[in-house]
């Protein structure tokens, strides 16, 4: 059974990459392009990670987290941040908020993304 | 002793009628020679009111209009002469006839008017001007001698002439003045005959009044007679005694009374005398003392003018004050600012409108009120608590949000005297609402451009990256190289937009830090690996100097101290040439208790004339742009930044052409002092 990984982001290129890279390396991936969107594949993929943005349309990567975070079946799913914004408060925020990890999309390149996933729910 | 008595009284009797006869002479000749007093004499005024003379006098004219001036010039000329006795003075025409005199004894009838001596008749007509004086001859007659001035011999006779004209010149009169002048001797003798037959008759009682007091008065006289000489040796003490008889008695006490009256007349003479003397001593000393006091005066008045001076003076001071203070006054209360000002005693003072308009109260409510009196009102409560109860220390610029719409910074200044001793407090309230609302806009700008700008940024890079690498599908050579030049290029711009995120959280005091213990060597190892690949690439030799010993942490924001020091390693890279050296050291600084980090190259070095310039944001020295063209300009602002606000210090040493080597020192570790900024 592959491990579930549901991405949240707006921009498509970005999102194109990762979802390859992520098939690439065995996992089931699935693909939302707002927080709403993101929010509604959640409750019905249930994914063993999440990689959400922050800045998107209609919800923000904060507003999905704090959805989340209210949900106690919700509450539970891992989530790792994949921004471009990376100010140390609102790293901070997200990880009260429950997210594991925060990365910068300009420091990382799409492999290591893949690096930070397998060492947050192994390989699949 | 009544032939003594008898002889004495005969004697006596001679010695009065000597006593009155010498007196009789001496009252005639005190008659005779008493000075001339010029009555009001109708004829004269006549004459001269209706005429208006001319009185040649000399070289002088007088007209003559009233009888008071006549009267004055004849006053005049009798004063020319003091030693000259002026016995009568008359009024003449030209054919010598007395129109006036003043001798009493000569009362001129106009009509029986006597006339001048023949002899002076030449003299009178005369028309020289000025005095005429004549001598008064052995034979009586006068010699019209023209002198020049009156004789200075005492006793010699003269007359001296005036001459004038009346109005018009027609007639011509003259003033006779007689001076030291003696009567034809016929006069004095018929006025000593007229005398004499008074004082013979007088003579005969005074005789007949002996005769008889010879014989009836002789003892009591005699003891009269010797108390009168008694007491007209001077013994006015001395009283004759009584008791011969009443008219004796009476004669003795009238002299007793007489010689009682002298003595008291003479005491009140003496006493007059006396206060006399005292009167002049008295009028000396009040001639001093009037001086003195005149000077006093003339001291006060200079004293006075030295007043006026100076109260003009502080008038002027006072005005100037006025304005002064008014000109103060006028730039508090329009001022830019919210200003409280504290007395000495720590007692509000003033406070300008905006200040009103800040805490919303009237300046009247709180004027007066010392710190903890205003701590009751709820809108100054915030600012008190920001600068203190007791205004004992300066605050600058701290940002205080007074209502929803209202943020502003308040200082607390101290104004000194010249002691350094705290005259006035100051607390300037600076509204920053605006600026804060800019702040916030250009902040969210900042970081929406900076998201907006990286997210493209990072797909651009993965792109490159993954074509690169082969993702999709095998590239050719060239294919790889030029997609790696682009991979190299997303990340230098990706590095610049972090930069200038950098600099836009420096200049808003929003780059947080989030500190703690680090150990610097550890933290440059990592670089250190980080940059091999670099340093590499362009041929350079990169050498960490790893201490040998364990250095104080330092407590820091990991990753901008990371940034700051990764600015200066990859400055040392890029601006070496090939085959160059970078090294980077540490070393504990014990007695200042700092960690230093020492990073040197062989590079191009800075030029002296822009090393000043070198920490200023998006500046690059001439060398740096010729060497490598895409550089920002604002790493070592950056760098500076990150290392003054962890309390730390940069400097450098650089010689073009030769190398720079970059210092930077960390306080160590103590947790209390260190100031950790957090966000508002």
């Amino acid at each position: 059974m592959p491990k579930k990984v549901l991405i949240i982001e707006d921009e498509e290129i970005l999102g194109n990459i990762l979802y390859n890279k992520l098939i690439e390396n065995g996992y089931e991936a699935k693909w939302a392009k707002d927080g709403e969107e993101g929010l509604t594949m959640i409750r019905e993929m249930m994914p063993d990670l999440i990689l959400l943005d922050i800045v998107m349309p209609k919800k923000s990567g904060f507003e999905v987290l704090e959805t989340m975070k209210l949900d106690p079946i919700l509450s539970k799913l891992s989530v790792v941040i994949v921004s471009n914004s990376g100010q140390p408060v609102e790293v901070d925020k997200a990880k009260s908020l429950g997210a594991k990890d925060w990365i910068a999309k300009t420091e990382f390149d799409p492999e290591e993304v893949i690096d930070k996933v397998i060492k947050q729910i192994g390989k699949s | 002793m009544l032939d003594s008595l008898k002889s004495r009284l005969i004697f006596f009797s001679i010695f009065i009628l000597v006593t009155v006869l010498t007196g009789t002479i001496l009252l005639s000749s005190n008659f005779l020679s008493k000075k001339i007093i010029i009555e009001t004499n109708d004829q004269i005024k006549d004459f001269a009111l209706s005429s208006g003379w001319i009185i040649v006098n000399g070289y002088r004219q007088y007209y003559i209009d009233d009888y008071d001036k006549f009267r004055d010039l004849i006053g005049q000329t009798i004063r020319l002469k003091p030693n000259k006795t002026v016995d009568n003075i008359q009024l003449v025409d030209v054919d010598g006839k007395v129109l006036f005199s003043s001798n009493q004894a000569e009362k001129v009838d106009p009509k029986i008017a006597p006339t001048l001596a023949q002899s002076l008749l030449p003299c009178i007509r005369s028309s020289r001007p000025g005095f005429i004086y004549a001598n008064l001859k052995a034979n009586g007659e006068y010699g019209c001698e023209f002198l020049t001035q009156v004789s200075n011999d005492q006793s010699q006779s003269q007359i001296m002439i005036m001459p004038f004209l009346e109005s018009g010149g027609f007639h011509q009169y003259s003033l006779v003045y007689y001076l030291n002048y003696e009567y034809p001797a016929q006069n004095v003798n018929k006025f000593l005959a007229q005398a004499s037959s008074y004082v013979g008759t007088f003579y005969g009682a005074i005789f007949l009044f002996f005769i008889f007091a010879i014989y009836f008065l002789l003892n009591p006289l005699s003891s009269a007679a010797k108390g009168v000489k008694i007491i007209n040796q001077g013994n006015l003490d001395y009283r004759i005694k009584t008791g011969g008889g009443k008219e004796i008695d009476q004669i003795a006490l009238a002299f007793n009374k007489m010689a009682q009256d002298l003595k008291l007349a003479l005491q009140k003479v003496e006493t007059i005398g006396s206060l006399e003397t005292e009167l002049a001593s008295g009028k000396k000393e009040l001639d001093a003392q009037f001086k003195d006091l005149q000077k006093k005066g003339q001291e006060l008045e200079e004293l006075r003018t030295a007043l006026l001076n100076l109260s003009e003076d502080a008038e002027n001071s006072r005005t100037q004050a006025i304005t002064e203070r008014d000109k103060t006054m006028a730039i508090i209360n329009n001022f830019a600012d919210g200003l409280l000002v504290f007395s000495k005693q720590g007692k509000l003072d003033i406070v300008n409108p905006l200040a009103e308009r800040f805490f919303s109260f009237n300046a009247s409510q709180v004027i007066g009120q010392d710190s903890r009196d205003l701590l009751l009102n709820a809108n100054m409560r915030p600012l008190l608590e920001l600068i203190g109860l007791n205004l004992d220390q300066e605050v600058y610029r701290k940002e205080l949000p007074l209502k929803e719409s209202l943020i502003v910074e308040a200082s607390l200044v101290f104004v000194r005297d010249k002691n350094k001793e705290i005259l006035e407090r100051v607390v300037v309230v600076h509204d920053i609402t605006r600026e804060k609302m800019i702040d916030k806009t250009k902040s969210e700008f900042v970081s929406i451009a900076a998201h907006q700008l990286r997210t493209p940024l990072s797909a651009i890079k993965w792109i490159f990256g993954m074509m690169s690498d082969g993702d999709w599908g095998q590239v050719s050579d060239v294919q790889k190289e030029y997609l790696q030049k682009g991979y190299i290029s997303s990340e230098r711009l990706i590095k610049i937009v972090n930069d200038l995120l950098n600099v836009s959280r420096i200049e808003e005091g929003r780059f947080i830090k989030k500190p703690s213990f680090t150990d610097l060597a550890k933290l440059i190892t990592v670089l250190f690996e980080q940059h091999q690949g670099l340093a590499e690439g362009r041929h350079i030799k990169l050498v960490f100097e790893k201490p040998i010993t364990r250095l104080p942490d330092v407590y820091i924001d990991e990753e901008q101290i990371k940034l700051a020091i990764e600015n200066l390693i990859q400055n040392a890279i890029n601006y070496t040439p090939e085959n160059g050296t970078v090294t980077v050291s540490l070393k504990d600084n014990k007695d200042t208790k700092e960690v230093e980090i020492i990073v040197k190259d062989s590079g191009i070095g800075i030029p002296v004339e822009q090393q000043q310039r070198i920490f200023t944001k998006f500046f690059r020295s001439t060398n740096a742009i010729r060497v490598q063209t895409s550089g920002s300009g604002m790493g070592l602002f950056v760098t500076k930044n990150i290392v003054e606000s962890h309390n730390g210090r940069i400097w450098f040493e650089s010689q073009e052409g030769q190398g720079t080597t970059f210092h930077i020192t960390l306080p160590t570790a103590v947790k209390e002092k260190m100031e950790i900024a957090s966000e508002s």
